[in-house]
């Protein structure tokens, strides 16, 4: 496709280049949640563990598998100790743990914040603590509910299995849910509330949460024109990070949209083998519902349906050629990253649209240019009010091979501008994984 | 592996009736249309040729002068496979067949990733070996192309009775991975492309 | 002590001690020391002792001393008496195999009548039946022994037992019921053959049948220490005799046989089937008429589905065999009903041709029907019609190519039975008639006007025709001289005036027709295809096409049949002349002469047989000599052009160098002056002063000079034409190959010319003033050149000069300013040339490349340490010149040394020829000796991916073309990559798995070449280093 007329704005440096890369295929990266690390999903049946700071491995952990490693998940909100959790081919599950001994050497990477060190104890090595037994086939990804309460697998049987961590390594399924019709792709958790996503082979995207102690399905996205490869959550009270923290000077309309984005709480982001990224919000309910939420106690909902109606908020330009097999979302800056198989990565952000702008690359344009796979009530509020754009556009981001993850994480290493600067890590093919910056 | 034959009696071409880029490489095209019978009459260690003289590289002329990788080198590598559950290879069966093979060019000046489209016809419309038979050909292909390439292997339209879902099994990176570590797939698949020249 | 007591007490401790009292009881029997009768009544005690042991051993003593005691000693009556006795004991279990021994050795010792063996047979009958009673299995064999004696020698006496015993049959075969010894069951088989092949056994038919086939199909392993050596074939074989012996077991056979047949067990299927064909063979036509049709509903299978290759050649077999033993009977009813479920079965699979089963119906039907005439003549009866038929109304070409390939297959099938006009066929001299005769016209029509209609591009269908019409034209007594004249004229058109398509393979198979043609009818070749020939060729070309090459290609192809040898040099020499005469272009000229030249060679042997007055010497050679040699008007242009003047020099050598000494010194007086009336000292190389164009007859004379045998009588004495040769080839302005030329003609005089006592003289000429040949500082290219030419003469006949003059050479390598030349001469020494062979008369020592491999390479590889950095490439480069010549077994045993010098030759820049001599030594080290590359394969691994890519570069991808002027060329790249596909599948696991998935993604980079060629190899190499790492995820 021809490039667009407004070239994107900022664009992607590599900063570094993990090393050493696997020298066989990486399928997806997780950032640490509080130190400065990321693990590596590869098929060669390891993670690598690198550090964020100097760019290195520093563990290596094999063994648990005897199949590729698929996905890995990093337990949130632990003190002292890292809990890691893999999902493999072999249709198993594993977990890991690793005690942060407390010996702080320190950061002389002149980013001051000494107590999150890298330099791990290379003595003491992650743990296989206990392997989840149950899918019938290959796992496709997991992931720990931000409370850690819960971890969600799901695999190619098509169902999703939930199981909760009653203590220390003793897992109990708390739910099978085997609504979709195709091999689950991918889980993801809401940010503040148990509602789970899970997108699938089935093109389908479904959405479950606990009804009097079980676990059903409570809504379904029916929109991607094929197989929906990711789905990720929209980072919490983002209103007052992005684009809409500024609130002076908005025409009515534009607060009220703000406003009903506030109350249908995080949106959701998909990505699909139609080669979109789209968008999807949920209808918000009564205020006492919108209560609820704050208190997180969901007894009152039982008078309502607990049904959820989720629709298309936007598509995003479309920038891919093939397969996009990964999106996330910045929990700080409220920017989407996007990569797949045709070897990009772009970046986009959210802005109010100009009404006078009839740019090539909004959202609208793309529903419309999308008519028939787009859903109906996606063209009920066009023209949105805000538009998606490009920022940052990257061929070749892992020289000719597919890229098969990407997500933001924390700028860790000495060269950081600010606290709150963030990288783009991807995960390839070709067993590398890279950092980028953002100029 | 026991396979119960699908298809007990297919029809077979001839090779010499395939198309194949060896029969150019056989004959070197003269100019004045010889066969070159007649250069063998100088020995290839004639006495005329001076080694002081003679260069010291064996590169030839036509050293960079570019081949390009095209539909018939795919075919080549290709048509060698052997069915599953006869002795014969898929160029002879019109499983493959030139006119279904496409390379796509990159689409942007920026990119370096060309595709390759590769649409197979089973020797008949039930045949439950499809899918196997469309992964040895991207197994095949991803094993001999350069990564630049992509590979998009599929069943030509209206030649099978389930060919969208074999398509979308074969598009499906993931399940393709998964499939090469299975032991009994993979080895059907090796004995599949052990003919390969 | 008694001799039985003796005996008793060595029996176990020294059984040859026992024996030696054995054999003196026997001496005392026989010098009638000790009677018959007191000897048993000695044994009686023993014989009646309650402990088995003794009874056994006291048999055996018995048995022993008979075997002891000589011929004619006993009496009849004696015997009987014996004979009586030893059965009176078959009651007592013991020693039965001794009592067996014995009465062996009774035999033996003079000849029963016919009831004596009877009361034996029954007597074994009633006291050991069943014969496994026996534990013992050497028990067993003894008894069988005997049993299996008395059938061969009382034939009579047993058959007489069987027939006037009812019954006695059942309890004779159950006697051997549960053998399981494979030794005593070739006994058993062999014993129960007899009554099968001689006996009449019609009624017991099913038991005797029975009793052998239980055994089918053999599964026997022998054990490793099997002193009996029998083998499972030794048993397959013996019941396969049985199972086919009579025809009264067929009833049983075959049901039993097609019954095997469903077995999922390959080998038995391959018993079944080989057993049914000799059954078919044995049991004779009355028999098979009855399952003639039944055995085909079963066979065809084995061929329609292929299983193993092997079965269906098998079942094919049998089916040929049935046709066989029916056709003893002539073109009978039987023969009949029996082809026709089989033509007509093979009629419905032609009808989808081309497909497996089509395929699968040519194969049966030429395999039948190659059978007999008769068989053949019902065949073509019964399948051709249809044929016909099915190709008029066929839709597509591919199902016409399919039905051909039938008609084919029959026609061969015809030749084979009925002859070629060369050759008789398997009819013999008078064959009934040929059937193919009613189809002659029409297989003639279809097949001519496909291969003349058809579009170039049905390239298999038009092939089928042309074998077909092929196999016509040789069919014995089948087609007119004007119908095969029809078909020679269809093919040289296609030579002639198709244009090219794709392989050629049908101008190729046309050209090779016409040569078979013209081996069966030489005469309708030379009458229809020559004048079209010809006709093609102008006396002078228009310069701009070329068009004549393919014909004279195809013309000079025809030379190879002996009988129109002749005649084709002879048109191509006159077409010569004429162009010469009309002053034709060169190019014309030359392919003229090539044509000539390849004609000839096609009948070189001819050419040896007549040395004495070769007619060609005449009416070819002398011409062209005297055309060259001419300098006023009359010289031909063309005779100006070098190539023109090599192939003038070839064609000369060719046929001068068979013919005897005296023939030749006509030659040689004037090697140089070619005939002309010119003086010698005119001519090159005696006059140096001469214009270079005068120079070229050189090129003719070198040819001539080779030819001569080394008694010769040269034009000149030899030390003056050494020296002008000297400096006639250092002129700066002589053509490449003048020079060449006149070097060679150094080489050839050091190897032929210089008699071995005046080796050293002559080398000492060069050597000493003026010429100094080795003198370090008069080195110069030209020099060098003269050097090597000189060495290469005396290397070949293995001079002891070498020793001395090598080291001079090697110290040459390190002359700052031609030390690269020096070295790039090296390998002009080993490498073979096309004037310095046998066929020449040159000296050709066997040994003469280990000499040189011995004096140079350990030398080179010392001095390559001792010399200073920017010198070593220069020995480097010597040295791959010197391997690259010699076969490895010369250098197998020194090469692991110079694996160190190998390695480093691949890191040189720009000197590809010696990397790539280089790789393929490592080749054969790979294959002959991978156990000495094993410590070096790191490092080799990655030298070879370096040179495995246009430029080295570390860049994992790099698309397109080759960048940079000084990259590795193709050649280099994919023999680089070809030896690396060797080193996983030459060297151990271990040692090769840690470089796999380097290799395997350094690899993808070549996959990206921008040849053809290189990529190619690439995919292969890359794939034996993947499975190899599929092979390790397996375990």
């Amino acid at each position: 496709m021809a490039p667009p007329p407004d070239a994107p704005s900022s664009t992607l440096r590599p900063l570094a280049t993990l090393s050493p890369p696997s020298n066989s295929r990486a399928w997806q990266s997780a950032p640490h949640p509080s130190l400065p690390l990321v693990a590596t999903a590869c098929s060669d049946k390891t993670v690598r563990v690198y550090s964020l700071t100097s760019f290195t491995l520093v563990h290596s952990i094999s063994g648990g598998h005897k199949r590729s490693i698929r996905s890995v998940s990093w337990k949130p909100g632990l003190k002292g100790q890292s809990v890691l959790a893999t999902g493999s081919f072999d249709a198993s599950a594993g977990i890991w743990r690793r005690h942060e001994g407390g010996e702080q050497e320190h950061d002389f990477t002149g980013a001051g914040r000494d107590e999150e060190d890298d330099e791990e104890a290379e003595d003491e090595d992650y743990q296989f603590s206990c392997i989840l037994d149950g899918h019938e086939s290959e796992i496709k990804s997991l992931q720990w509910s931000p409370s850690g309460q819960y971890l969600a697998t799901c695999s190619r049987d098509k169902s999703v299995w939930i199981w909760e961590e009653l203590e220390d390594d003793n897992f109990e399924t708390v739910a099978v849910l085997q609504e979709h019709d195709g091999d689950v792709k991918c889980v993801a958790w809401h940010p503040e509330e148990d509602l789970l996503a899970s997108a699938s082979y089935d093109d389908t995207v479904r959405l479950y949460r606990e009804d009097q102690d079980d676990w059903v399905q409570v809504g379904v996205i029916e929109g991607h024109g094929e197989t929906v490869w990711w789905v990720e959550f929209e980072g919490s009270g983002m209103a007052q990070k992005d684009f809409r923290s500024r609130r002076d000077g908005l025409t009515e309309e534009q607060s009220q949209h703000v406003e009903l984005l506030e109350r249908s709480g995080p949106r959701l982001a998909t990505c699909s083998d139609d080669k979109t990224v789209r968008l999807w919000r949920r209808t918000p309910k009564e205020r006492s519902e919108q209560d609820s939420r704050s208190t997180g106690i969901p007894s009152v909902l039982r008078s309502f349906s607990i049904d959820e109606e989720w629709l298309e908020d936007a598509i995003l330009p479309q920038q891919h050629e093939r397969t996009v097999y990964s999106v996330s979302w910045s929990r700080k800056t409220g920017m989407i990253v996007s990569t797949g198989s045709d070897g990009r990565i772009i970046v986009y952000k959210e802005r109010w649209r100009d009404p006078a702008s009839n740019s090539v690359k909004t959202s609208v344009q793309n529903s419309e240019a999308m008519e028939g796979v787009g859903n109906s009530e996606a063209k009920a509020h066009t023209p949105s009010l805000t538009e998606w754009v490009v920022v940052a556009e990257l061929f070749s981001a892992h020289d000719v091979f597919e890229v098969n993850h990407v997500c933001w994480a924390p700028r860790k290493d000495k060269g950081r501008r600010d606290d709150d600067e963030e990288v783009i890590v991807s995960t390839g093919d070709d067993g590398v994984v890279r950092v980028w910056v953002l100029d | 592996m026991e396979l119960d034959k699908d298809n007990a009696n297919p029809t077979i071409l001839n090779p010499s009736d395939l198309p194949s880029r060896r029969r150019e490489l056989a004959v070197k095209k003269r100019e004045d249309g010889g066969t070159g019978l007649f250069d063998e009459l100088i020995p290839a260690y004639t006495y005329l040729n001076d080694p002081f003289d003679g260069p010291v590289s064996s590169s030839d002329s036509d050293d960079d002068s570019v081949e390009d990788i095209d539909e018939q080198e795919i075919y080549d590598l290709i048509s060698s496979i052997s069915d599953p559950e006869h002795p014969l290879s898929l160029g002879s069966l019109a499983v493959v067949n030139l006119p279904d093979i496409h390379i796509q060019p990159p689409t942007n000046p920026l990119s370096s990733i060309s595709t390759v489209v590769v649409e197979i016809t089973p020797t008949i419309t039930h045949c439950s070996l499809a899918t196997v038979i469309g992964l040895g050909v991207r197994v095949r292909l991803e094993q001999a192309l350069p990564p630049r390439f992509r590979v998009d292997v599929r069943v030509k339209k209206g030649t099978h009775s389930t060919d969208d879902q074999v398509n979308k099994q074969l598009g499906d990176k993931e399940r393709v991975a998964a499939a090469l570590e299975n032991g009994t797939l993979m080895g059907v698949i090796r004995r599949m492309l052990a003919t390969c020249e | 002590m008694s001799n039985i007591q003796q005996y008793l007490l060595d029996y176990d401790r020294n059984k040859r001690e026992a024996s030696a009292t054995a054999e003196k009881t026997a001496t005392r029997l026989t010098a009638k020391e000790l009677k018959l009768l007191s000897l048993i009544e000695e044994l009686d005690e023993y014989l009646n002792s309650d402990d088995g042991a003794t009874r056994g051993k006291t048999m055996s003593y018995l048995a022993e001393v008979l075997s002891f005691i000589p011929q004619k000693v006993l009496s009849i009556q004696q015997r009987n008496l014996l004979c009586d006795f030893l059965l009176s004991r078959l009651d007592d279990s013991e020693g039965v195999g001794f009592c067996a021994r014995a009465l062996m050795a009774l035999e033996e010792r003079g000849k029963w009548d016919d009831n004596q063996v009877t009361k034996i047979i029954e007597a074994l009958l009633n006291n050991t039946h069943p014969l496994q009673q026996y534990r013992l299995q050497s028990e067993r064999y003894s008894v069988l022994r005997l049993i299996d004696a008395l059938m061969a020698k009382y034939r009579h006496a047993l058959q007489a037992l069987h027939d006037s015993t009812p019954g006695f049959m059942t309890r004779f075969i159950s006697y051997f019921d549960g053998e399981k010894d494979p030794r005593n069951l070739m006994m058993v088989f062999s014993i129960l053959r007899v009554p099968m092949t001689e006996w009449n056994i019609g009624a017991d038919a099913q038991e005797l049948f029975d009793a052998v086939f239980n055994y089918f199909p053999i599964t026997f392993r022998p054990p490793p220490d099997d002193i009996y050596g029998i083998t499972a074939q030794d048993l397959k074989d013996r019941l396969r005799e049985c199972v086919s012996s009579t025809a009264d077991f067929a009833p049983y056979a075959f049901p039993a046989l097609l019954d095997k047949l469903d077995s999922t067990s390959m080998n038995t299927k391959r018993d079944v089937l080989t057993t049914i064909t000799s059954c078919v063979a044995e049991y004779g036509p009355r028999t098979i008429t009855l399952y003639s049709i039944t055995l085909w509903d079963t066979l065809k299978f084995e061929i329609l589905n292929v299983q193993e290759e092997d079965l269906a050649v098998e079942a094919l077999n049998g089916l040929a065999a049935i046709a066989r033993t029916l056709s003893q009977q002539g073109a009978n009813g039987p023969l009949q009903s029996y082809l026709r479920p089989i033509t007509k079965e093979c009629n419905e699979h032609l009808e989808d041709a081309p497909t497996k089963q089509s395929a699968a119906a040519a194969r049966i039907l030429r395999t039948v029907a190659a059978v007999s005439p008769e068989v053949t003549n019902i065949v073509s009866a019964n399948v051709l019609p249809n044929l016909f038929l099915l190709f008029q109304n066929a839709d597509t070409m591919s199902k016409r190519r399919g039905l051909l390939e039938v008609l084919v297959q029959l026609i061969k099938a015809n030749v084979d039975l009925f002859g070629s006009w060369r050759a008789l066929g398997l009819a013999g001299e008078a064959p009934p008639k040929n059937a193919l005769v009613e189809f002659r016209d029409q297989a003639l029509e279809i097949m001519s006007d496909g291969l003349n209609s058809a579009p170039v591009n049905e390239v298999s269908f038009r092939l089928a025709c042309l074998d077909g019409l092929l196999q016509l034209c040789k069919t014995r007594e089948l087609l007119s001289d004007q119908a095969i004249g029809d078909i020679i004229q269809l093919f040289h058109s296609i030579v002639i005036h198709e244009d090219s398509y794709g392989k050629d393979e049908v101008k190729e198979a046309a050209i090779n027709g016409l040569v078979d043609i013209a081996h069966q009818k030489p005469q309708v070749v030379v009458d229809k295809a020559f004048p079209a020939f010809l006709a093609e060729l102008p006396d002078k070309d228009d310069e701009t096409s070329k068009g004549y090459i393919t014909v004279l290609e195809a013309f000079a192809k025809l030379a190879s049949e002996d009988k129109i040898f002749d005649t084709v040099v002879l048109r191509l020499k006159n077409k010569f002349s004429s162009a010469v005469k009309q002053d034709a272009s060169s190019p014309y000229i030359v392919a003229l002469l090539s044509a000539l030249l390849y004609a000839l060679n096609q009948g070189s042997e001819r050419l040896q047989k007549d040395p004495e007055s070769s007619p060609y010497y005449h009416d070819i050679v002398l011409p062209l000599l005297s055309r060259t040699a001419t300098s006023d008007a009359s010289h031909p242009k063309a005779f100006d052009n070098e190539p023109t003047l090599d192939l003038v020099g070839r064609i000369c050598n060719l046929i001068i160098r068979s013919q005897t000494l005296e023939h030749q010194n006509n030659v040689a007086s004037e090697l140089y002056t070619l005939f002309s009336e010119k003086p010698q000292t005119d001519a090159p190389p005696l006059n140096a002063t001469l214009a270079p164009e005068a120079g070229k007859t050189m090129i003719v004379s070198t040819h001539l000079l080779a030819s001569l045998r080394k008694e010769a009588t040269l034009p000149v004495e030899l030390q003056l034409l050494i020296s002008s040769l000297v400096e006639y080839s250092q002129q700066p302005e002589l053509s490449v190959p003048v020079r060449s030329a006149s070097l060679s003609q150094l080489s050839l005089l050091f190897n032929k010319f210089v008699p071995t006592p005046a080796v050293r003289s002559q080398i000492d000429f060069l050597l000493n003033t003026p010429i100094e040949l080795f003198a370090l500082e008069k080195l110069d290219p030209p020099r060098i050149r003269v050097v090597f030419a000189v060495l290469k003469g005396i290397v070949l006949r293995n001079s002891p000069l070498l020793s001395s003059l090598y080291p001079k050479l090697l110290s040459f390598l390190s002359h700052p300013q031609y030390g690269t030349v020096v070295a790039h001469g090296f390998a002009t020494l080993l490498q073979p040339d096309d004037l310095l062979i046998k066929a020449n008369h040159c000296q050709i020592s066997g040994l003469h490349r280990q000499k040189t491999f011995a004096l140079l390479v350990p030398s080179i590889a010392e001095s390559h340490r001792s010399a200073s950095l920017d010198a070593r490439p220069n020995y480097l480069i010597a040295l791959s010149g010197v391997l690259k010549w010699l076969p490895f077994d010369i250098i197998v045993e020194e090469v692991g040394q110079l694996i160190p010098l190998l390695l480093q030759s691949l890191d040189l820049k720009g000197e590809d020829l010696v990397k790539e001599a280089a790789i393929s030594t490592f080749i054969s080290i790979l294959q002959e000796r991978p156990k000495l590359a094993e410590e070096h394969a790191g490092s080799l691994v990655n030298r070879l991916i370096d040179n495995s890519t246009p430029s080295s570069s570390k860049h994992p991808i790099q698309v397109g073309a080759a960048t940079g002027s000084i990259s590795t060329p193709p050649r280099v790249r994919s023999t680089a990559i070809k030896c690396l596909a060797l080193v996983p599948e030459k060297l151990k696991r271990e040692v090769v798995l840690k470089y796999r998935r380097h290799v395997v993604t350094k690899l993808s980079v070549a996959l990206d070449d921008p040849k053809r060629e290189v990529r190619s190899a690439a995919v292969k190499c890359r794939r034996i280093w993947l499975d190899f790492e599929n092979d390790d995820d397996d375990d």
